[in-house]
């Protein structure tokens, strides 16, 4: 018996070790790829679309969000933001300020001065871009909100 | 793409030598070939560096990239001649601009134009539009280093990263929309002992790349918890106009990614040093590179710049937290765990000023409740939605002031290597203890700019001399040991855990000093209580399973497990560890294990200590003294 319970002990506490460290591998420590791919990485990947991790500059790939050379295409530059920053960029515009919203609104023009027109029209119709959980309805609904004024 | 890169490729190496157009530039041609073998133009420096030229031990020329789209030469990787020939052919091409080699690769042409003396008006110049408008996207104005602290929880982390983030003229208040230049290894999907084995031996290839910032934040900030640290590098128009051609010709490169030399920090020493030679770094590193000794290395050429901090996004949440009272806790731990939309109704008595406060601190609690693993995308969907529609309404309130407190950067943290000497007493006498460790702390040493209440050592090694016998022995080698402990939080709930492999003495086994070597590999995990008291005080108990191997054990092994608490003590410039633990081993030797240890240890200077240190193992007690000196890695 005490032989039996010593080694749940020893198999317990190796599993809630490997647990612990078992976090994933996004990042490159020295031991970067050792260690299996989580889900959190595939959020990761899943956010960006898979669109930018693979971009090597001066190579001709030709992803949807991106140039030939590996930059986010200039006409998508709005789009791949919002995709990329929803869940933080929803968080600003509801709190009426932070980078995210102050980001996009230079990414629509808007300057340090005017940034507050952009913020404040934002959150005032937050409901109506961030309800529907839908990348493309919060691209549209803030072009929509930003040529009406 | 493939094919296209094929195509560019196969017109090299069937155009070569590229032929000149008419007899007159056919004998220019030969005349700068000339001009070269006389000055030996591919025996510069420059020209090895550019080319990651490495000489072997034997004498052996060999570039370390792996692509052959690097070269022009089909030998261009094994010699230097070569390339730099065909790279003056390369000056006649004439298919597409953009595919010419000079296009290809700017920096190397920049270079051999001017160290041939080559006339401006000679070749007509090249449109490089593909160059041109990559450099124009970025449209670089200064440049500076990143540093994203190590994280224990995730072992592929622990020493943390390094990577170049590249500003935007007039980016001012758009941090986000920046580039960096990020070096990492690229594998397939893969996992497993195979695929750490072939990460080791460099079977993945590294490339370099161009990520939005705002993904680097995603990944550190968000997933992994971590603070970035940017250090602003200086570098004037020129050199960074150098760094970007050279980026844009590393686009064609590979090397093999070693996880101890040449890894995602190391390979970025070479890129500074082409655009700011003096800086020099590259040749600093021989044997293993840590992330934070390069950033250390990158600095100390720099001039003194004071550092940006981007803290983790737990470090956010505690900060919040820190600012909202009991009740307005429990509610935000309500909106983040139980039945919200009760939750909600409560927070309609609480002033509008305090309840957008809740609010704003419990998305930001579910969202890294999202990101450490606790619930998945859609409880994080339905949980914050109705909470940032209820924000929302509120508008413009000033709810949180200040930020989270700002910790010691790597520049005030000791150096990684660690070397030491001792007087032990041991009950026969003295022994006299030389200590080397290769990385990085342990919890008697001081943590600024690393870790707090953690150990990560790698290559600790103690090796005795007892006069008594006359005669050396390795007291300890320590391959590796992990310790975090995680000090509980009710909002966190993370549990503390260790791991450790390596040799030690197991002189409860009865044999002599030095005679009772085993090699031993333990694994635990329990929980961490801080008491933040006038002398902070951490608390921690595990359960801990344990193995040993050696001809020192009956049957030469054992197998088992038991318990193993201690507490940390911080004062100021003192630390102090008391720590024991008791295994009982089922399978095996089955004598019991009973030891443990107190420790002191006193910082003299940034880079040295004291240590003073009791331990017991079994029925042998032994008590020493040690000086501790820190310095840069070899």
């Amino acid at each position: 018996m005490k032989k039996v319970l010593l080694t749940a002990v020893v198999l317990g506490a190796f599993g809630a070790a490997a647990f612990a460290a078992d976090y994933g591998a996004a990042g490159c420590g020295l031991g970067s790829l050792a260690f299996k791919k989580n889900d959190m990485t595939q959020v990761l990947a899943a956010t960006t679309n898979g669109t930018f991790g693979s971009q090597t500059f001066g190579m001709t790939f030709g992803t949807s969000g991106c140039n030939n050379e590996g930059l986010v295409k200039v006409g998508m530059a709005r789009q791949s933001f919002i995709e990329a920053n929803y869940k933080d960029l929803s968080r600003d515009v509801a709190k009426g300020n932070g980078e995210y919203v102050t980001n996009l609104a230079k990414l629509y023009g808007y300057t340090p001065e005017n940034t507050w027109q952009f913020t404040q029209l934002l959150q005032k119709n937050h409901n109506a871009i961030f309800a529907p959980n839908d990348v493309q309805t919060a691209v549209n609904t803030i072009d929509k909100l930003v040529a009406s004024i | 793409m493939l094919s296209k890169s094929l195509l560019v490729l196969a017109v090299l190496f069937a155009a070569s030598p590229l032929s000149a157009a008419d007899p007159e530039q056919e004998l220019r041609r030969l005349a700068f070939r000339q001009r070269a073998a006389q000055a030996k133009t591919w025996e510069d420096p420059y020209w090895h560096k550019l080319l990651y030229y490495e000489e072997s031990l034997f004498g052996r020329v060999r570039s370390a990239s792996l692509n052959p789209k690097f070269f022009l030469a089909k030998w261009g990787d094994i010699n230097p001649r070569l390339e730099l020939e065909a790279a003056i052919d390369g000056l006649y091409y004439e298919g597409a601009d953009n595919d010419s080699p000079e296009c290809l690769f700017p920096e190397r042409y920049r270079w051999l134009k001017e160290k041939l003396s080559i006339p401006a008006g000679e070749f007509p110049a090249r449109a490089c539009s593909s160059f041109e408008n990559w450099k124009a996207g970025l449209d670089v104005e200064s440049v500076s280093l990143l540093f994203a602290a190590g994280y224990l929880n995730n072992p592929s982390t622990l020493y943390g990263h390094t990577f170049l983030r590249l500003h935007k003229r007039g980016g001012q208040g758009a941090d986000l929309l920046d580039y960096t230049v990020n070096y990492a290894a690229t594998a397939e999907e893969e996992s497993g002992l195979f695929f750490a084995i072939k990460g080791l031996v460099g079977a993945y290839p590294g490339q370099f790349a161009t990520i939005p910032y705002y993904l680097k934040i995603q990944e550190y900030h968000n997933l992994e918890n971590r603070d970035l640290w940017e250090f602003p590098l200086n570098l004037t128009p020129d050199e960074i106009d150098r760094l970007l051609r050279h980026c844009w010709e590393l686009g064609k490169a590979s090397f093999p990614y070693l996880f101890f030399t040449r890894n995602c920090s190391w390979q970025l020493l070479p890129l500074l040093d082409i655009a700011k030679p003096e800086l020099d770094v590259s040749r600093r590193f021989t044997f293993w590179v840590i992330p934070s000794d390069t950033a250390k290395a990158v600095l100390e050429a720099s001039p003194p710049a004071a550092p940006g901090w981007r803290p983790s996004l737990w470090k956010t949440v505690e900060w919040k937290r820190s600012q909202l009272n009991q009740e307005e806790r429990e509610a935000v731990l309500g909106l983040a765990k139980r039945n919200q939309a009760e939750e909600l109704k409560k927070l309609e008595s609480m002033h509008y000023e305090r309840r957008a406060a809740v609010l704003e601190a419990a998305v930001d609690y579910l969202s890294w409740r999202f990101y450490a693993r606790r619930i998945g995308k859609q409880e994080l969907d339905d949980r914050t939605d109705p909470l940032l529609a209820a924000r929302a309404p509120l508008g413009q309130v000033t709810t949180f002031t200040g930020g989270p407190a700002r910790p010691p950067s790597i520049t005030d943290a000791h150096e990684s290597l660690r070397l030491g000497a001792g007087l032990v007493a041991l009950k026969n006498g003295p022994a006299y203890e030389l200590r080397a460790r290769f990385a990085m702390q342990d919890l008697l040493d001081d943590p600024a700019g690393y870790l707090p209440d953690a150990a990560l050592e790698m290559g600790s090694l103690r090796l005795r001399y007892e006069p008594r016998y006359n005669r050396y022995y390795f007291k300890e080698a320590k391959l590796a040991r992990v310790l975090s402990l995680n000090p509980w939080d009710a909002w966190v709930q993370r549990q503390s855990w260790e791991i450790n492999a390596g040799l030690e003495q197991a002189p409860e086994t009865g044999r002599q000093s030095g005679r009772a070597a085993v090699w031993a590999m333990n694994a635990g995990s329990g929980l961490a209580v801080e008491w933040d008291g006038p002398v902070r005080q951490l608390w921690y108990a595990m359960l801990q399973a344990d193995s040993a191997f050696g001809p020192a054990l009956e049957a030469n092994w054992r197998l088992g497990g038991g318990v193993k608490a201690g507490v940390l003590l911080e004062k100021d410039k003192f630390r102090g560890l008391a720590e024991a633990r008791y295994i009982g081993y089922a399978l095996g030797d089955s004598s019991p294990l009973w030891a443990g240890s107190l420790g002191a240890s006193y910082k003299l200077a940034k880079d040295s200590s004291l240590r003073a240190e009791y331990a017991w193992r079994g029925e042998v007690k032994e008590a020493g003294i040690y000086f501790h000196r820190f310095l840069f890695a070899p």
